[in-house]
């Protein structure tokens, strides 16, 4: 364990994101840094320093495709790992966002509790 | 006049208007061309009815035929009518008789002849008071009599060729009359002719059977083919019977018996005729032997091809045909139809402008690509036709040879492409509204089982429990309802493509790895790297269900081996992991819709017991098999086995039939 990290959690339903922010900052590992929208996750972005972004894929406006590549024209964001949330679970979608360098996919629905293991996980490897 | 008399001469009357009615209906019901001269043959038996009125007359008036002789009612029509269909029937004879049938007949009939008027002609001559004039009208009267007795030569020759019955019926009506009208010549002669007696009965009977035949007559009978005989072959073979006829007419007073000497000769004559022909016929098989053939052959081809032409411009496929260079040489009505080009419209001349009509375009574009795509075997193009969006779905078939072009079957798929692609939004639609509350149910219930909502009570905890497990249920449900789905509407089409096998494990392996490592599972494999022709979406469905399906069933620690192994035509894919593997009860119905392996370890991981069940619709769809085995020592096996299909499937059967094939 290394302190604290910072994540941003790019999520349009607000339930979704409120449950998901609630089970990640549980135990203190985790701040979350909450955004509605692709456009709101890129502003935030430019402003603070992220450890990992938790993205979902289908959002009105920009869509998690769209954030992903305009986050990988951040300096910021240029090499932040980023873990897809997504609510097909077809492997050949799957297949597709780890081919655009996703760190991992975690298809809906979740268990909280597993999201905040899984991303330990992959973020102290 | 007896009534036995006016009964039989009515009789006749009745039966030979009869006769002549029947053939000039046959003549207006049927136009066909090498027919036989229908209105001749119903004109000569019409002067026959004529004939028969003027008897009845003669009856009446006279009290029995008149005189003198030579002008009898009967005398005259009846020998109008013995040569006109006599000629008829030899018209009929130059388009049906082989020459060499034609020979046999002449050679028999001059034999018949020569023996008939010997015995007739002695009879006659032996019998005292008999003018020269009477014995020249009745040898007239005979000799018109064989010629009609040759006419059913011809028409027993027609009818081998022909469905024959009604011909049959024809030639056997008109042995009737003859024998009946020869015993009528005789027996006036001898002045011992009744106009009531048994010969009489075949001038009614005879044309009653004429009156029937005709109405036996179908298309089909009358149809035959056209045999072309040179015409130096009539000189020849009649020369020597008019010479016959003329000896015998001239000899006949001296010496009787002449006749037999004379008509020996002349078969002999014709023998000799016969053979000379026959040698002819050889030397010049190449001029007209062979050309007749070709000319009936290439009847057949005209006949096949304007077949094949009225096939395809019915058909409701549209069928365009292409050669080498893109020009259109084939557009059916279809196809017309479908691509909407309005009738008074010329069809383009080049492929690319009668699918793609945009004048801007320079020709070489996407749809010109899809419409030259052969290897597939039907896939859909979308068209844009008068600013309409028209979807056809289309075939696409090289054609053998070397300067051979395409032909494409299609047809329009409008409205379905439309239906598909709305239940798509559809799909997508729900699937992801019904996913995000569901994700708000499990993430709520996630964080209450986890405790981060404060401590509740032992029971509370497990309706929480439930709940979790419930909602995690539906969701597989639901993904797997979709993939059914999927398949369904996908079975028509797979959307084949060469796929090395390696890189399809390496795929699923790469997207099951997560879950594995969640639950500390190995995941091993190894395959070789041929290429299979698979729906690479739908085995990748496949691998990774069977994949999940082990990593459910494995303890932390463990390992789950795939493999890929290649025979000469399949490959087959073995999943096999270290689990407590399938009790062999389960082995066979494993595979059926709503099976589940009820193993109460198994907990929360139980899905919806479709997983395998789609594996298997979709190992079928490309023509393979899947089973299951228990391990060896322990854990479950999965194989499935596919077919390596030839990337052109459409030059498999050349393939196939070369003696090497499988070798390779």
């Amino acid at each position: 364990m290394t302190g604290t990290r910072t994540i941003l959690l790019v999520e349009d339903n607000d339930d979704i994101r409120i449950i998901t922010t609630i089970a990640l900052e549980h135990g203190g590992r985790f701040a979350v840094v909450p955004a509605a929208s692709g456009e709101e996750a890129l502003r935030l972005a430019e402003s603070k320093a992220i450890d990992l972004v938790l993205l979902d894929v289908m959002m009105p406006g920009m869509d998690g495709t769209e954030t992903y590549a305009a986050l990988r024209e951040l300096d910021n964001t240029r090499d932040t790992p980023i873990v897809f949330l997504t609510a097909k679970a077809q492997p050949t979608e799957v297949k597709r966002l780890l081919d655009l360098g996703a760190l991992d996919v975690l298809t809906k629905p979740f268990d909280p509790l597993e999201i905040a293991v899984r991303i330990a996980g992959t973020l102290d490897d | 006049m007896t009534n036995a008399e006016g009964t039989m001469a009515i009789l006749q009357i009745v039966t030979t208007s009869l006769a002549a009615a029947s053939f000039w209906r046959l003549s207006n019901r049927f136009h066909v061309k090498n027919a036989p001269p229908l209105k001749r043959i119903a004109l000569a038996i019409g002067w026959l009815a004529v004939g028969r009125i003027a008897a009845f007359v003669d009856l009446a008036v006279n009290d029995g035929p008149g005189q003198p002789l030579w002008l009898s009612a009967f005398v005259l029509p009846g020998m109008f009518f013995s040569a006109i269909f006599a000629t008829a029937t030899v018209r009929l004879r130059s388009r049906t008789m082989s020459p060499s049938l034609r020979y046999s007949a002449a050679i028999i009939a001059t034999g018949v002849v020569g023996v008939i008027w010997h015995t007739a002609t002695e009879a006659t001559f032996s019998f005292d008071g008999v003018t020269r004039t009477e014995i020249a009208i009745t040898i007239a009267h005979l000799s018109i009599d064989f010629l009609l007795l040759s006419s059913v030569l011809t028409l027993g020759a027609f009818a081998s060729r022909l469905k024959g019955t009604p011909t049959r019926l024809v030639a056997l009506g008109v042995i009737f009359f003859v024998a009946s009208d020869m015993a009528y010549a005789i027996e006036s002669l001898l002045e011992t002719y009744r106009f009531v007696s048994w010969t009489t009965l075949g001038s009614v009977a005879g044309p009653l059977l004429l009156a029937i035949a005709p109405t036996l007559v179908t298309a089909e009978s009358l149809t035959i083919r056209p045999t072309n005989i040179a015409s130096d072959t009539w000189s020849l073979t009649y020369l020597p019977l008019g010479v016959m006829c003329v000896l015998q007419i001239l000899d006949v007073r001296d010496d009787p018996n002449q006749i037999v000497s004379i008509t020996i000769i002349t078969i002999m004559v014709l023998l000799l005729i016969g053979r000379i022909q026959s040698y002819k016929k050889n030397a010049t098989t190449l001029n007209s032997g062979l050309s007749d053939s070709l000319d009936i052959r290439e009847r057949e081809l005209l006949r096949q091809q304007l077949l094949n032409d009225r096939i395809i411009g019915v058909a409701a496929d549209g069928i365009v045909a292409v050669d080498i260079e893109d020009r259109v040489v084939l557009c059916n009505r279809a196809a017309r139809e479908i691509l909407s080009i309005s009738s008074g419209t010329p069809t383009p001349e080049k492929l690319h402008d009668l699918f793609h009509r945009d004048p801007t375009c320079p020709g070489d574009c996407p749809t010109l690509d899809a419409l030259h795509q052969s290897d597939r075997s039907m896939h859909e193009l979308s068209l844009d036709i008068d600013a309409d969006e028209r979807v056809i779905e289309l075939a696409v078939r090289a054609l053998d040879g070397p300067d051979a072009g395409f032909v494409l079957v299609f047809h329009d798929v409008t409205d379905r492409a439309r239906l598909a692609r709305m239940k798509d939004r559809i799909v997508s639609v729900v699937s992801h509204e019904i996913r995000t509350p569901l994700t708000s149910i499990r993430g709520s219930l996630g964080l209450i089982d986890g405790g981060l909502m404060g401590q509740v009570s032992p029971e509370a905890q497990r309706m929480i429990s439930i709940a979790v497990e419930s909602s995690e249920r539906l969701m597989r449900l639901i993904n797997d309802l979709l993939d059914v789905e999927r398949i369904e509407s996908g079975r028509r089409t797979l959307n084949l493509s060469s796929t090395p096998m390696n890189v399809l494990l390496a795929d699923a392996v790469t997207v099951m790895q997560p879950i594995a490592d969640v639950r500390s599972v190995e995941i091993e494999f190894d395959a070789p790297p041929e290429t299979v022709l698979v729906d690479r979406d739908r085995i990748l469905q496949v691998l990774t269900n069977l994949i999940q399906n082990a990593i459910k069933f494995s303890d932390p620690g463990s390992a789950i081996h795939l493999l890929g192994e290649k025979d000469s035509s399949h490959m087959t894919v073995t999943i096999r992991d270290e689990g407590h593997g399938i009790p062999a009860s389960h082995i066979d119905a494993i595979f059926e819709p709503f099976h589940q392996v009820d193993i109460s370890d198994s907990g929360p991981s139980s899905g919806s017991g479709l997983g395998l069940a789609i594996c298997k619709e979709i190992v079928e769809a490309h023509g393979g098999t899947i089973w299951a085995e228990r391990g060896i020592e322990q854990g479950a096996v999965f194989r499935f086995r596919i077919p390596i299909r030839d990337p052109h499937p459409f030059n498999a059967a050349a393939t196939i039939t070369s003696p090497n094939a499988g070798v390779s």
